[in-house]
């Protein structure tokens, strides 16, 4: 199937909510997904963005359709003290009717060249610990589970103990 | 004790800042693995785009060893959830042996809950070592939740080699 990849614009945000949503609906926590159209506009394509994104589309029907947008990658700069930057991969979907053609590889590709270009040293991602083929899929790329090899747990403080931490607003 | 300061580090700290980068990774008994530099902290840190933030601990010359003034850091940057937004992501964490136990710790994790706050971050991420006990119930005691454990997170990575391999094809 004929693809193209670009760099994500202001106006792919809603579909960019709807992939974001589709993902989340297969992991059944659709209910979690709190951003807005808004949020992502701001977030990404403000004056310091937050997230960059990679947009799969696919052509219309008809020569004079718009294109389909039917996958995407979400990522941003992360920093290792022992060897600097690294591209961290946090979401990464391609519809289930367009799987299997080479789509997931070739977004893949274009992430390894921008983080070449960028110069990063790794890029990093989580998987769930159940997803066999997410698993190996990255692993026959040359992935390594650093939770398995390293022993790395991911930690979190929800906004309620961040506040709880934090100095009390004055009365 | 520990009359000390926290403060946001400026590009006279990247020499400071290697140093106690290199000191932790001693303790992990990996400090051969640091290949950053001087020069790399500088301009990822304080050029046009910071890729990562620091707050730096520092004591008045005359309580300090060996002449250190600064004698604790976190290293920092911002993260994004495509669920709920920005996230604050602890990268780096440490305070020099001797000027443990004087709440300095604490208080740099206070700041960094206020930074978060006031960036509208949804929380703060880290990753600890399974087996550093101490680490981890400093940070559960704080209302930390272990997402390894409860949402079965793994975490990856992929080298440069392998990145350099997918290229090519």
């Amino acid at each position: 199937m004929e693809y193209k990849l670009r760099k994500a614009e202001p106006k792919d945000v809603s579909d960019i909510l709807r992939l974001v949503k589709e993902l989340a609906k297969y992991e059944e926590m659709e209910s979690q997904v709190t951003l807005t159209e808004k949020d992502l506009l701001e977030d990404g394509f403000g004056e310091t963005p937050f997230y960059h994104c990679v947009i799969a589309e696919t052509p219309g029907e008809n020569s004079s359709d718009e294109p389909n947008v039917v996958g995407f990658a979400m990522y941003y700069f992360t920093y290792d003290p022992w060897v600097g930057k690294q591209l961290y991969l946090e979401e990464f979907y391609v519809m289930d009717k367009c799987r299997g053609l080479g789509i997931g590889s070739g977004i893949l590709r274009h992430l390894s060249d921008l983080a070449m270009k960028t110069r990063c040293t790794g890029m990093m991602f989580v998987v769930a610990e159940n997803n066999e083929p997410s698993v190996q899929f990255y692993k026959r790329r040359g992935a390594e589970d650093l939770s398995q090899e390293e022993g790395w747990r991911l930690f979190r403080f929800d906004k309620d103990s961040l506040v709880k931490m934090a100095t009390p607003a004055e009365e | 004790m520990a009359n000390f300061v926290l403060r946001s580090a400026e590009p006279k700290d990247v020499s400071d800042i290697l140093r106690l980068i290199k000191e932790l990774a001693k303790f992990e008994e990996m400090e051969e693995k640091v290949m950053l530099t001087e020069k790399d902290l500088l301009e990822d840190g304080f050029g046009d785009h910071p890729f990562y933030h620091c707050l730096v601990a520092e004591v008045p010359k005359d309580q300090s060893t060996e002449g250190f003034s600064v004698i604790g850091f976190a290293m920092y940057y911002f993260t994004y959830d495509p669920w709920i937004g920005k996230l604050l992501y602890l990268e780096d964490f440490y305070v020099m042996q001797e000027f443990r136990g004087f709440g300095i710790g604490s208080q740099i994790l206070k700041v960094l809950s206020e930074i978060s706050v006031k960036t509208r971050c949804s929380s703060m991420h880290f990753i600890v070592a399974e087996n550093n006990k101490q680490s981890i119930e400093f940070y559960k005691r704080r209302g930390a939740a272990d997402l390894s454990s409860e949402e079965g997170w793994r975490l990856f990575e992929i080298q440069k080699k392998d990145l350099v391999k997918m290229t090519a094809k």
